[in-house]
């Protein structure tokens, strides 16, 4: 398909927006899919959007860069998978998301030019500061804002300008096995954002629930839905159960403390 | 909006706001919780984005609390240009949405102390930023990334956007607490932030379950391995996947590559590694006709 103007300009600005939003407001952080349902809107494609949405949310899951560390960005993976996904027009994704989770881990390399950059960022302000320029000082904080912008921005105009093409290309050049294995690798690849989530929960003192929850699933076919409310009774009455037994205790301790007084 | 992130009524450097100092050395607090709003609302602003390996989100700091500073000096720009240099100065790091009730409080030690107040600050924010961020981590960011996150996405690979509209809801409820967390922390000051820490264990703990039990049923339901490997014995061909392994334990690959996954991220893998490892393996496999597309039914 054909990308008219305005479509350019308003995923070039979400793309933007979204890269921006990610580490200052935060108003929809990490919610890949619905920028990926966004794009697929404003693509005309809210199918495929909410497809590759939802991989790329499945395999994001723990890459949450927690702590200032530096993760793959997913956001930008799934908003260049969507758009390459329309723009071809075929109901294969597998290109797509190959290209997307490319480009996710090359961003790795710009976070850390990013935090660079803010040191130089940081010196300005300090310089402003220390010299009582104090709405100099308060305009330079957003020399970040506008990295972050542009960082999102000027790629996603390139993968709009010639993504079609090289995608193209890369089809027709390309094997049987090469992109039946890229669908197939599509399938498996959520299995790093489960990996990558336990690894920050309690896995040794609650193992016993992620069989729960596969049972629940596999054996009993319940969907996702039901099985997280399932998991919420159980922490409910895990709750329940630690804090009025943590209660009585505090609540015996307390009586036996005033009879001491007493 | 002038209102929003800017004091309605702020004028530079006031002769007229001289800080007023009580009898036994520490001042009359000067902040509202108007002005406290006002710093909930400049650190929407800035969250993250300062972080550099300097002083990481510490510059956040202090665009965030540049009026509260302002006020609380008055006409003393000395003093003020002491603090914003030390907010500038004092490193930082805290998730983002709890962040605020930890300025908050270290806020009010410097609205009641001035700048004898400052170490305390400090030693708070470094303190406790950890520990804050520990069970924020959890609970703001881990758990709806399990729960919403997963609950989203995988509605979302079916062509159903009410599990994103859920997700952006339950946020857009965390967003209007943000807006006034300052004025939190500030009431509440640093004896109770560090209690409510420990409180938050035990839900900690009970949200863990609802995470895991959730992870468990998605390895299973969002994870596609086939195999289009078939036994064949004379006229009869059993198919490995559907008519053996589903039978017994089903998607059985899924949780075995969940489990190898987990252990070389435990190791120290990088996960760049694991995702060009899956892809490669996946080339081989889909050459060799070990694994497949499963045919749709």
């Amino acid at each position: 398909m054909e990308v008219n103007a305005l479509q350019f300009i308003l995923i070039v600005i979400l793309s933007g927006f979204r890269a921006m939003d990610q580490y200052s407001t935060q108003l929809f952080p990490f919610q890949h899919a619905l920028m990926c349902w966004l794009t697929g809107i404003i693509l005309g494609d809210p199918n495929t959007g909410l497809v590759v949405g939802g991989t790329i949310q499945l395999m994001s899951m723990g890459a949450a860069g927690l702590g200032g560390s530096s993760a793959p960005d997913y956001g930008m993976a799934g908003m260049v998978a969507t758009v390459l996904a329309c723009l071809t027009g075929t109901d294969d994704i597998s290109i797509g998301l190959a290209v997307g989770v490319a480009v996710a881990m090359l961003y790795v390399q710009l976070d850390v030019m990013f935090k660079i950059y803010n040191s130089w960022v940081f010196k300005v302000i300090r310089g402003h500061a220390v010299k009582h320029e104090y709405n100099k000082m308060l305009r330079s904080f957003f020399l970040s804002h506008l990295w972050l912008f542009l960082q999102g921005a000027l790629p996603m105009a390139l993968v709009l300008a010639f993504g079609q093409q090289a995608v193209d290309a890369v089809l027709a050049a390309m094997p049987d096995w090469f992109t039946t294995g890229l669908t197939v690798a599509a399938g498996i690849l959520p299995v790093t954002g489960f990996a990558m989530l336990l690894t920050f929960m309690p896995v040794n003192k609650f193992y016993a629930f992620l069989i729960v929850g596969y049972v629940l699933a596999a054996y009993l076919k319940l969907s996702v839905l039901p099985i997280a409310l399932l998991g919420v009774a159980i922490a409910i009455e895990y709750f329940r159960l630690k804090t009025e037994g943590g209660v009585a205790t505090a609540a015996a301790s307390q009586n036996g403390g005033e009879l001491e007084d007493e | 909006m002038s209102n929003f992130f800017k004091p309605k009524d702020f004028k530079d450097f006031d002769e007229a706001s001289a800080p007023v100092q009580l009898p036994d050395g520490s001042y009359e607090p000067a902040l509202t919780k108007e002005d406290l709003k006002i710093c909930s609302h400049r650190m929407l602003l800035m969250d993250t984005v300062s972080y550099s390996y300097a002083t990481q989100n510490a510059p956040c700091c202090a665009f965030a609390a540049y009026y509260a500073l302002r006020k609380i000096y008055g006409n003393d720009q000395d003093a003020f240009n002491t603090a914003i240099l030390n907010q500038l100065d004092c490193v930082f790091n805290a998730t983002p949405p709890v962040s605020g009730l930890l300025l908050g409080a270290g806020l009010a030690m410097e609205d009641k102390g001035h700048l004898a107040g400052m170490a305390a600050e400090n030693d708070l924010k470094i303190g406790l930023m950890g520990p804050l961020s520990g069970v924020g981590d959890v609970l703001i960011w881990i758990l709806p990334m399990t729960i919403l996150g997963s609950i989203a996405g995988y509605m979302a690979m079916q062509g159903n956007p009410v599990g994103i509209l859920l997700w952006v809801a339950v946020w857009a409820v965390v967003l209007v607490w943000r807006l006034q967390n300052y004025v939190q922390g500030y009431n509440a000051g640093a004896k109770v932030i560090t209690s409510m820490a420990d409180k938050i264990s035990v839900l900690t703990d009970a949200a863990s379950i609802l995470g895991l039990t959730v992870v468990g049923s998605l390895i299973y339901s969002a994870i596609t391995i086939y195999t289009p490997l078939t036994f064949t014995f004379g006229d009869v061909s059993l198919s490995l996947q559907t008519g053996v392994l589903d039978q017994i334990f089903p998607n059985l690959f899924a949780v075995l590559a969940a489990a190898l996954t987990y252990h070389l991220i435990k190791k120290g893998v990088k996960l760049n590694w694991i995702i060009l490892g899956i892809i490669v393996i996946c080339w081989i496999c889909t050459a060799f006709g070990i694994l497949g597309v499963a045919p749709t039914a």
